[in-house]
């Protein structure tokens, strides 16, 4: 419920230890290892380890993470959204041992993967010489002949178009010394092998090549067409016996992609581990550590660093180093998931405050608020609390489920108010089975259809006015609530003048203005006190701007604070306004899907119903999601929050595929 | 005056109804189309990320369903589902035309300003396929702007008889 407190440790140990030491801490994860910044001179000589075993630990990682997406098309590993990451023991997540049989089973992998694409190019080579060879397999002589003494062999192609007479005309006008035999054909051309005199060789191409035909090299081969397709094809079996093999040492792999997964994750422990070595700094024999860890683990840190014998000094952060302070919010189960919310915005300054215990009731609340459906909000609660008992889901997924949880909850507490289940389902079905049925719904208390088995207290779309008027209360209660948290803080920090002549004086201007307006409506003395407020908290804006600027610069700042006061205030109390607008909208695309799938009869009504509610609920997801998280990010943060804290990040161990059970190490 | 008289009450309400309906489906349609194109680039290189991209994709469509939504209240108003649609009067006509105006346009060009943040969220897709979420949130900025067009024209129609 508040900002971790945070110890600055420094500490200086010999290098032989070192991983040992790392591994321990990573172990305890309560330690973040920070770059030291403002050493003294005479600690040049330090210099940053060298990052031969980061990289050598980043390239085990990617073979490991490649042999696992080429597993994965092999698909033995059955998981569904709701299984459970399994548990390992942290001992059996650093198992050397198995570790580096999952690597070598991984460049197996790797390697075998590599080979059948390196096959498939072979394979692709083969089938294009294969197919050039089939025109030419009927022919009898060897595809390298040139010739005899006194005649020349050669090889043409010719458009399937130009018919044999032409090109067997067009022959016999160049010279008769020639013998023509015709090969294949296939989609385009058909080949022939053309014997000719020497004598008349040069005018027969010249002719032959006027008319279209082309001169094809087959020197390449040697030995017939029949003789060499026969020779492929025997390699082309063998390529196949070969690629059998490799997929089946792929395939025998595939049931140990669960070891590859816990190596891959050992693999990324490293990796971070190294990532953390980075950030200290090397002498010959002794290294400097410099971090954070939160003040409660003091003890444990201590025993651990006089284990392994290293000097050290532990120091509260002076003020200037608030700055670089990590954050750790310490929470409830209930603030807990709003850490989400916070750390998408910006976590706060290690000397603000945590806005999640105030945040956090005015995010359900307003959720809500816009879901404003028992049976969406059913739905929501329903469907995360068993996707939180059964896949137990860590870390920022698990939040984000239980903060939808939450708001589901209160989606049902303000549907229960408005009498909302999937907008006006039970009306439109009682209608349809029989209208008789409708007499078990009660009417809303400020009349109207009956709509809901007890009495809704209002309709969204009906009482607008009232749900305008309530979400702008609801915005003024958050505005306010944020003053007032700031206001508390500047008393803290003994910022009592800024605090009386800001939040204090607004306080009095807003409350009097509207007391001054609909006092006396209530009653006439209302009006007067109302008054009297109004005016004493103009003063008060005057004084503060007068005493921290004198003269008219003092006045410039009055007119400047009231201006962008009123405009801001109003603002932000419009900007509440979404509440009302999200909870419209819900609420009639409901009745239109409703009320459309009712015009056809009951079977349809509760198909398009089903279908349409479930579409609305997805886009009202996102759009309360979106809407509330605006509202905390700007109109209340912004009235007190201090961000710019970067978030605690311990030395730990992170897993992807499995949940680590701590033990030793 | 003769010109609307031409057209009469009901033929008025329906030129609003038809406007709300198909200005935002095509708003809808030019939308999802460009986030669409956008999408093809990335799972031609990483088809694992569809999911990702379909959820995109139809952020802008939202919009055609707003349009229809509006255009259903308004039959709705005018008593289609309720024992057929009494004749209006040029001026109850002309109120039905006029409260469709705001879905029509808003939905129109929201659905067109969205799918410009959905196709630019592709790239949040491609390169940092975690926090594509935040994307998806960029766009429901936009989105509330159609929510508030068909808000305000529901609003209007509700007090168009």
């Amino acid at each position: 419920m508040s900002i971790v407190k945070m110890k600055h440790l420094r500490a200086l140990g010999l290098r032989e230890g070192r991983s040992k030491l790392l591994r321990r801490l990573r172990s305890m994860g309560c330690v973040e290892i920070d770059t030291p910044d403002e050493l003294p001179q005479e600690w040049d000589f330090l210099s940053p380890p060298d990052g031969d075993e980061l990289a050598h630990h980043l390239g085990e990682a990617d073979e490991l993470s490649a042999a696992i997406g080429i597993l994965k098309g092999y698909g033995k590993e059955k998981s569904g959204l709701l299984t459970p990451l399994p548990q390992v023991a942290e001992e059996t997540l650093f198992d050397e041992d198995a570790y580096r049989k999952a690597l070598a089973a991984a460049r197996q992998v790797n390697e075998a993967r590599s080979a059948l694409n390196a096959q498939q190019a072979k394979r692709s080579k083969l089938e294009t010489q294969l197919h050039a060879l089939e025109p030419w397999l009927e022919l009898p002589v060897p595809l390298d002949m040139e010739g005899t003494a006194k005649t020349d062999a050669m090889f043409f192609s010719v458009s399937l178009r130009l018919p044999r007479a032409a090109v067997v005309e067009r022959l016999d006008a160049a010279t008769e010394l020639y013998d023509l035999t015709w090969a294949g054909e296939d989609k385009e051309f058909r080949y022939f092998l053309l014997l000719v005199h020497k004598s008349a060789a040069q005018d027969v191409q010249a002719a032959l090549l006027e008319l279209g035909c082309a001169r094809l090299n087959l020197r390449g081969w040697s030995g017939t067409a029949a003789e060499n397709h026969r020779a492929l094809k025997a390699r082309l079996t063998e390529l196949d016996q070969e690629a059998e093999v490799l997929q089946k040492t792929i395939e025998d792999n595939a049931q140990r992609v669960f070891d590859l997964k816990v190596a891959l994750d050992k693999a990324n422990q490293e990796v971070g581990l190294e990532r953390a070595k980075a950030r200290l700094l090397d002498s010959e024999r002794t290294f400097l550590l410099d971090g954070w860890f939160p003040v409660e683990k003091e003890s444990e840190v201590k025993a651990v660093l006089d284990e392994f014998g290293l000097a050290y000094e532990i120091a509260d952060p002076a003020e200037e180093e608030y700055p670089k302070v990590p954050i750790q919010l310490k929470s409830n189960k209930l603030t807990d998931p709003f850490t989400v919310v916070t750390a998408m915005y910006s976590m706060p300054a290690y000397d603000g405050v945590d806005p999640n215990p105030f945040m956090a009731p005015f995010f359900i609340l307003f959720f809500g608020f816009m879901m404003n459906d028992i049976g969406y909000g059913l739905l929501m609660a329903l469907g995360t609390a068993i996707f939180l008992a059964k896949a137990k889901p860590k870390g920022d997924k698990g939040r984000m489920m239980s903060m939808f949880f939450m708001c589901g909850i209160s989606s049902i507490f303000w549907g229960s108010l408005t009498g909302s289940f999937f907008g006006d389902f039970f009306p439109q079905l009682f209608k349809l089975i029989n209208p008789e049925l409708l007499n078990i719904l009660k009417p809303p208390v400020g009349g109207g259809d009956p709509t809901w088995f007890w009495p809704p207290l209002f309709n969204p779309v009906n009482n607008t006015i009232q749900v305008m008027i309530g979400s702008m209360a609801l915005g003024v209660i958050q505005v306010f609530t944020g003053m007032a948290i700031s206001m508390v803080e500047k008393f803290k920090r003994g910022e009592a003048l800024d605090a009386l002549s800001n939040e204090v004086a607004w306080y009095c201007i807003l409350i009097g203005a509207a007391l001054a307006i609909a006092g006396p409506m209530v009653a006439a003395p209302l009006g007067t006190v109302g008054l009297v407020l109004l005016f004493g908290g103009l003063a008060l804006l005057l004084v503060g701007n007068l005493i921290k600027s004198k003269g008219l610069g003092g006045l410039v700042g009055f007119g400047g604070a009231i201006y962008n006061g009123v405009s801001g205030y109003f603002s932000d109390i419009l900007s509440y306004l979404r509440l009302m607008a999200l909870m419209m909208a819900g609420a009639i695309i409901a009745q239109v899907f409703n009320t459309l799938g009712a015009v056809f009869g009951l079977v349809p009504f509760i198909i398009v119903a089903l279908i349409g509610n479930v579409l609305n609920l997805v886009l009202n997801l996102l759009g309360c999601y979106v809407h509330t998280l605006r509202l905390q990010c700007l109109e209340f943060f912004g009235r007190f929050y201090k961000d710019g804290g970067k978030a605690f990040d311990p030395l730990a161990v992170h897993t992807n595929y499995v949940d680590v059970i701590k033990g030793g190490n | 005056m003769e010109f609307f008289e031409m057209f009469g009450g009901l033929g008025l309400a329906f030129i609003g109804i038809a406007l709300a309906i198909v200005m935002c489906c095509i708003g809808s349609a030019k939308g999802t189309g460009l986030v669409g194109e956008a999408a093809t680039g990335v799972l031609s290189e990483t088809p694992e990320h569809f999911t990702k991209c379909m959820i995109l994709e139809a952020l802008p469509g939202t919009q055609g369903l707003y349009g229809i939504a509006a255009g259903f209240f308004a039959l709705f108003v005018l008593g289609a589902f309720s024992g057929g649609i009494v004749p209006l009067t040029l001026s109850q006509g002309m109120s039905v035309l006029i409260a469709c105006i705001p879905i029509a346009f808003g939905g129109w060009l929201s659905a067109k300003a969205q799918a410009r943040v959905a196709a630019a969220s592709i790239n949040i897709v491609a390169k940092k396929p975690d926090d594509y979420m935040k994307g998806v949130i960029l766009c429901g900025i936009v989105e509330f702007y159609a929510i508030l067009s068909l808000v305000g024209t529901i609003l209007m129609l509700m007090n168009a008889l």
